[in-house]
């Protein structure tokens, strides 16, 4: 047992007896993250303060919420929204942070291509990223059928649906999912089990799992630049900190993070007082029927894309289920699909650039065509765009950094 | 600076895709149709009313004997003649109360709706009109054809001329109240059909200072869901989250005019009526041929499109001068194949009423409107003072770094 020693004070009492000091060490003051660094390394903090939003607007909305068929529309719409003092402020936060937990995902995820975070040595945090943009997304999904709106009911319809063209076991599973031929209450209550624990739970682990993979190759900066962490943080605490490269987490690297998570609260309020709307489709304010199918049916907008790549194919369902599966995953794949040794932005990596721009471009072609009714020229332009998908990654991307690998001789 | 250029390019991105599945989208998910037309000038070659010259008296008598025997008129001690469950048994609805009228509908709206009921309400596609109003009478009969007699009379049907109609509205406008509330209106208006169930009485000292507010029963329709849908073809839906499921955009079109049908579909309708009828042309002129190739011929015909028989629409020669060049509805209701809109009639309220009616609505379905704008700037507030103050705290600590 370790020597207790009389306590000077509370922290020194509580540090003897849990180690907290080292832990301050370990986690905070002597983490050291790269000083060359932009605010788009602050998504990361950004997403912690979206995701800590919707866990406390979520336990107050669960105080009144009733996963039930015949009550759940009214209890979101009539109970918590209109007589439950405050209740709305919880609903419209929950709603806009899961729309808006998207874009910095997304932003997020695009700076670790653009700037080559991903590989050579970075693959964990990248797969821990990925799976965390996954369940992310059955979190969206599942949390989208709870008001019980129509378009909660039909994306839940069509969208389980799409595993129905899986061989052999399609229909079975499609019923097993569901708990009934079509989507209902049973379906509700037990979207509502994964929304409200399942899925949080294994969110938060995978959260863990992403922060401690960052511990051992430590988070990338912008040039790329390879920095010898220990050589670094020594110069940093021998006071030389104009010429150190790195900066601790706490309070350095925070203090510009929280700074800019101020300035994201400012548009955050604003989103949910006044422009809501994009995050809690009208649509959804009509009670489900089961009878009365909308006239358009569309996924929130952080699908359209894949989504649009499944309808992409649109002469053929089977091959645009087999698309839609692969767009799911294939980014998992990039830290392999980019065979280019060289970190460094895409702006100094020419060959690579095309194809970062391409997709970004393809990607926003996706969403947009995603949302809109596949007539006349539409379905063209869907389907072009969700080759190009595929063609961008599984072939452009390859082509590009084998050609960048030879240039630079390695 | 490469922070803000960073910036500009994320919102750029950012700001794309916003346009592209937001406005883009709702702009071709919903195309626009007509303009709001509160002078309902479409009625007018129908009839001009000068209510101003209409005689109270006379038209109190002639409501006596045209009208009272279905319709109250509570403000005046006329009871309805018949309870709301054998009304619509009778008549498919309960025919409303007719004291409050005067206020909430337009007057030439309300003329025209006594001279020819299904007319005024846009409800052609299910009820006969009155032919007797039509220039083209041969084509308007046969327009009727297959449809129900609508359950109030037309003027005609009634022995009413045009000076009596005007008398009777001049009469429903003189008894009118000078104020109502919101809720009010929305009563007379739209709670004959529709039932708004998240309207338990809380919010009545809200519409009128006089009333206490409570729980009770909620706002229930007067008229049976199932009475409804057989006299109109669809159940009227529960109207509690009409102000967040259409917005008041389009609250403020739809009242004004439920047959507001997009203008691109009523030319689609035209082309495809005339495709179809030039299809059939070519069909009948296949007459003397062998079965076999009738048959395979009528088969390629059924797949020919308007490009292959260079059908396009034909100038607008129809329209009231009012009516904008793509608006071809005349000729799609002179056709009969006008795109039906909601089964909902059009009802003739005022600009004012109207208004009222969708204040009634967001009162109820949007309680805490004015506390969410309240609390936003409050937040908005909050979120830029500490920005404020981190901005400064970043700027010390870092003051020592580069």
């Amino acid at each position: 047992m370790a020597k207790i020693k009389e306590s000077k004070n509370l922290a020194d009492w509580i540090d003897q007896r849990l180690g907290t000091n080292t832990l301050t060490k370990v986690l905070m003051t002597e983490y050291w993250i790269p000083k060359n660094i932009n605010w788009l390394w602050a998504m990361g903090v950004v997403l912690l303060f979206l995701f800590t939003m919707l866990v406390i607007s979520g336990i107050f909305l669960l105080m009144y919420y009733k996963p039930d068929g015949n009550l759940a529309f009214d209890a979101v719409n009539y109970t918590i929204m209109q007589e439950v003092g405050f209740g709305w402020v919880w609903r419209h936060i929950h709603a806009v942070a899961a729309s808006m937990v998207f874009v910095i995902i997304y932003i997020h995820m695009f700076v670790a291509i653009y700037y080559g975070s991903y590989k050579r040595g970075r693959e964990m945090i990248w797969i821990g990223g990925m799976l965390l943009f996954v369940v992310f997304s059955a979190e969206a999904f599942s949390g989208y059928m709870l008001p019980w709106g129509q378009m909660s009911y039909w994306a839940a319809t069509v969208i389980t649906n799409l595993f129905g063209g899986i061989p052999f076991i399609g229909p079975d599973l499609v019923e097993w999912i569901r708990g009934n031929y079509i989507v209902e209450d049973a379906t509700l209550t037990r979207f509502f089990m994964l929304h409200v624990f399942l899925l949080p739970v294994v969110i938060m682990l995978l959260i863990a799992l992403h922060f401690y993979s960052l511990r051992i190759p430590h988070v990338n900066n912008q040039e790329g630049e390879e920095i010898d962490f220990e050589e670094e943080a020594q110069k940093y605490q021998a006071g030389k900190v104009k010429e150190a490269k790195v900066i601790p987490f706490w309070p350095v690297f925070l203090s510009k993070d929280i700074f800019i998570v101020c300035l994201f609260m400012i548009l955050f309020f604003y989103l949910v007082c006044f422009h809501y709307d994009f995050a809690m489709d009208p649509i959804n304010f009509d009670k489900a029927n089961h009878l009365a199918t909308p006239t358009h049916i569309y996924p929130e907008w952080y699908f359209l894309w894949s989504y649009e790549v499944l309808r992409g194919f649109f002469f053929s369902a089977n091959l645009g289920l087999i698309a839609f599966g692969i767009a799911q995953v294939v980014f998992f794949l990039l830290p392999w699909l980019d065979r280019s040794p060289v970190i460094k932005p895409a702006h100094k990596r020419p060959g690579f650039a095309v194809f970062y721009w391409l997709l970004i471009i393809d990607l926003i072609v996706l969403t947009v065509y995603g949302k809109l009714p596949p007539d006349g020229n539409a379905k063209y332009i869907g389907f072009v765009a969700s080759i190009g998908f595929l063609i961008l990654i599984f072939i452009v991307l390859p082509l590009v950094t084998i050609a960048e690998r030879k240039k630079v001789g390695k | 600076m490469r922070e803000i250029k960073i910036f500009i390019i994320v919102a750029v991105i950012v700001g794309v895709i916003y346009w592209g599945v937001e406005p883009l989208a709702h702009s071709i998910m919903h195309p626009s149709g007509a303009p709001v037309d509160f002078a309902y000038k479409d009625l007018d070659k129908f009839g001009k009313f000068d209510i101003s010259k209409g005689d109270v008296a006379k038209g109190k008598d002639s409501f006596a004997t045209a009208c009272a025997s279905c319709h109250g008129l509570e403000s005046q001690g006329i009871k309805a003649p018949m309870d709301d469950e054998t009304a619509g048994t009778s008549f498919g609805v309960v025919p409303p109360d007719l004291s409050d009228m005067g206020y909430m509908i337009d007057h030439n709206f309300l003329a025209h709706f006594i001279k020819d009921p299904v007319r005024a309400a846009k409800l052609s596609a299910k009820f006969q009109v009155d032919c007797s109003l039509d220039k083209d009478q041969a084509n308007c009969e046969k327009l009727n054809e297959n449809k129900a007699m609508f359950p109030m009379m037309a003027a005609s049907g009634l022995g009413l001329s045009d000076e009596d109609v005007t008398n009777i509205t001049a009469y429903l406008v003189s008894i009118a109240p000078k104020a109502m509330s919101d809720k009010a209106v929305f009563i007379n208006a739209c709670n004959r059909c529709h039932a708004v169930e998240y309207d338990k009485g809380q919010y009545d000292n809200i519409f009128d200072k006089n009333a206490k507010s409570g729980y009770g029963d909620a706002l229930h329709a007067h008229t049976k869901a199932e009475f409804v849908e057989k006299y109109l073809g669809a159940k009227a839906p529960d109207l509690s989250m009409m102000i967040r499921s259409r917005g008041e955009h389009y609250l403020h079109d739809f009242i004004n005019n439920p047959q507001n049908v997009p203008l691109a579909d009523i030319r689609n309708a035209i082309l495809n009526s005339m495709l179809n009828e030039a299809k059939n042309k070519e069909k009948d002129s296949l007459a003397n041929l062998p079965q076999e190739q009738k048959v395979a011929k009528s088969k390629e015909i059924d797949l020919k499109t308007i490009e292959d028989y260079k059908i396009t629409l034909p100038k607008n020669t129809m329209k009231d001068e009012w009516q904008s060049d793509d608006n071809y509805t005349n000729l799609a209701l002179q056709m009969g194949v006008m795109p039906v809109g909601k089964s909902m009639p059009r009802f003739g309220l005022n600009e004012k009423a109207q208004a009222q009616v969708v204040k009634y609505l967001e009162q109820v379905g949007d309680s805490k409107k004015e506390q969410r704008e309240n609390v936003g700037y409050y937040l908005i507030g909050i979120s830029i003072l500490l920005a404020i103050i981190a901005y400064f705290w970043k700027l010390k600590i870092w003051r020592d770094l580069h």
